[in-house]
């Protein structure tokens, strides 16, 4: 019974199969007709529109190095569904039309998949927690921070007595709250408000592309550009 | 600090340290630790009438301050260079120039936010051919115009970021995304950077996650014939 019911799924997508090399056949058949090949992604099972509606300018720009955010805030997104979550391997982005893979470049990953932690005692088995930003840094009269307060409770606060070696306070730079972001270059061919571009990934054999790092997401009218401190640095 | 252009002129830090930034990491500045960054000049070696250079700032508490966030000489003679602001006067200064002297523009500040305490996006833009100097704040023409500067800007053989070019006069503060254009970009170009960094999620749109059905079919197909086998 069992085995006759696989048959009968086995049969329906073999015919399933056989109408997707029709239109591949199709597609193909348009292509020799002048119609732009399109890239293959049939091997991504996830993908993402992004658009742009967000600009405002009345001109077209030509290669615009296009910030795109991912986070586990996006809706249905999860770094599980990507085949390489620790290298975003298998990310790639094509036009609107699937006719080219485009540049980009991972400027930071972080597949970090849990809440920003808050207090301390979140961490099981804490015995030292010096680097809290908002929390347990006093500052002297200059701004500059003279000592640390163990967070953890256990007492072991650190001190800088030097005050050349104090470091000076940031405000509003605190991790608390902030979700985890993976930040992503992409080299988009013609910005305007109504373009679209599409994000892929979940491919089971794709490796990084050499593009995301030989600079080719920034065209040549950039003769640097400089992210800060990252993982590369 | 690497360099994501073709270019790869990775950058010498000295006493620069990372912090959380407007996107990803950032560089923080201690004027104290005479923090700066030495680049390789060449990555300017194919400037020569224009040029755009943007970069994110967040000034510390201890701003204002005579500082410079960036100068490039030639033989030690200024070529470019930027004060934002400098404290004697609170004025911004804008430089750039090669050819018995530099193009300068500066105006003066009107609030503490232009300077410290948030996110400020500075772009400064010199088209030497039309004798133009512009500075942008947060994706707006700020001040500038057609005034005559038309000095180019070759020959830089030293630059640094956060300090001029002999060291001396570290900025005290965070800069994110340092980007160097040997074109002027235009007003549309410069205000999409500032709105795509500052507010993605406002000037991008993010649709819903498609799975595809026909990878679902494939699979489905695997699995049914490894249980017939």
């Amino acid at each position: 019974m069992k085995t006759g019911l696989v048959s009968q799924v086995s049969r329906s997508l073999d015919r399933a199969s056989a109408a997707a090399r029709l239109f591949v056949l199709a597609g193909m058949m348009l292509a020799l007709n002048g119609a732009q090949a399109a890239v293959d992604t049939s091997a991504y099972p996830y993908s993402m529109d992004i658009t742009f509606s967000g600009y405002t300018g009345s001109t077209t720009l030509t290669n615009f190095p296009v910030l795109v955010v991912l986070t586990n805030g996006l809706s249905g997104f999860s770094y599980s569904q990507m085949e390489s979550p620790d290298n975003a391997g298998d990310l790639r982005f094509t036009d609107e039309a699937g006719t080219a893979w485009l540049n980009y470049e991972i400027e930071t990953w972080n597949t970090f998949s849990g809440s920003a932690i808050s207090a301390p005692t979140e961490l099981s088995g804490s015995a030292l927690w010096l680097l809290r930003t908002d929390a347990g840094v006093p500052t002297n009269e200059s701004g500059d921070v003279t000592n640390w307060v163990d967070q953890s409770g256990n007492g072991k606060d650190a001190f800088q007595e030097a005050p050349l070696r104090q470091p000076h306070q940031k405000y509003g730079l605190s991790l608390g709250g902030e979700p985890w972001k993976s930040c992503v270059w992409v080299q988009v061919p013609q910005l305007a408000a109504s373009t679209k571009i599409v994000a892929y990934w979940g491919n089971l054999e794709a490796t990084p592309p050499p593009g995301t790092l030989n600079g080719s997401t920034w065209d040549s009218s950039y003769v640097g550009v400089w992210h800060a401190l990252g993982k590369t640095d | 600090m690497a360099d994501s252009a073709a270019g790869l002129y990775n950058g010498a830090n000295y006493n620069v340290a990372a912090v959380p930034g407007l996107i990803g990491n950032a560089m923080n500045f201690n004027m104290d630790l005479g923090a700066k960054v030495s680049i390789p000049a060449a990555f300017l070696s194919s400037v020569n009438n224009t040029i755009t250079i943007s970069l994110w700032q967040y000034g510390s508490a201890r701003q204002p301050l005579n500082t410079s966030i960036f100068e490039g000489t030639s033989s030690g003679v200024r070529v470019l260079n930027t004060h934002v602001p400098w404290a004697d006067n609170m004025n911004v200064f804008w430089d750039a120039g090669n050819n018995g002297g530099y193009g300068r523009i500066n105006t003066g500040v009107t609030s503490a936010s232009q300077y410290k305490g948030q996110w400020n996006h500075w772009v400064f833009v010199k088209d030497a051919v039309a004798g133009v100097m512009q500075i942008y704040l947060n994706g707006e023409a700020w001040y500038g115009g057609a005034w005559g500067l038309t000095r180019p800007m070759t020959g830089v053989d030293t630059f640094r970021l956060e300090s001029m070019a002999n060291g001396g006069n570290c900025y005290d503060g965070i800069v994110d995304e340092f980007r160097v254009a040997n074109v002027v970009q235009s007003p549309d170009w410069i205000k999409a950077s500032f709105l795509n960094q500052a507010s993605n999620g406002v000037f991008n749109t993010y649709g819903t996650i498609n799975k595809q059905m026909f990878g679902t079919l494939l699979w489905l197909q695997q699995q049914s014939r490894m249980a017939l086998t």
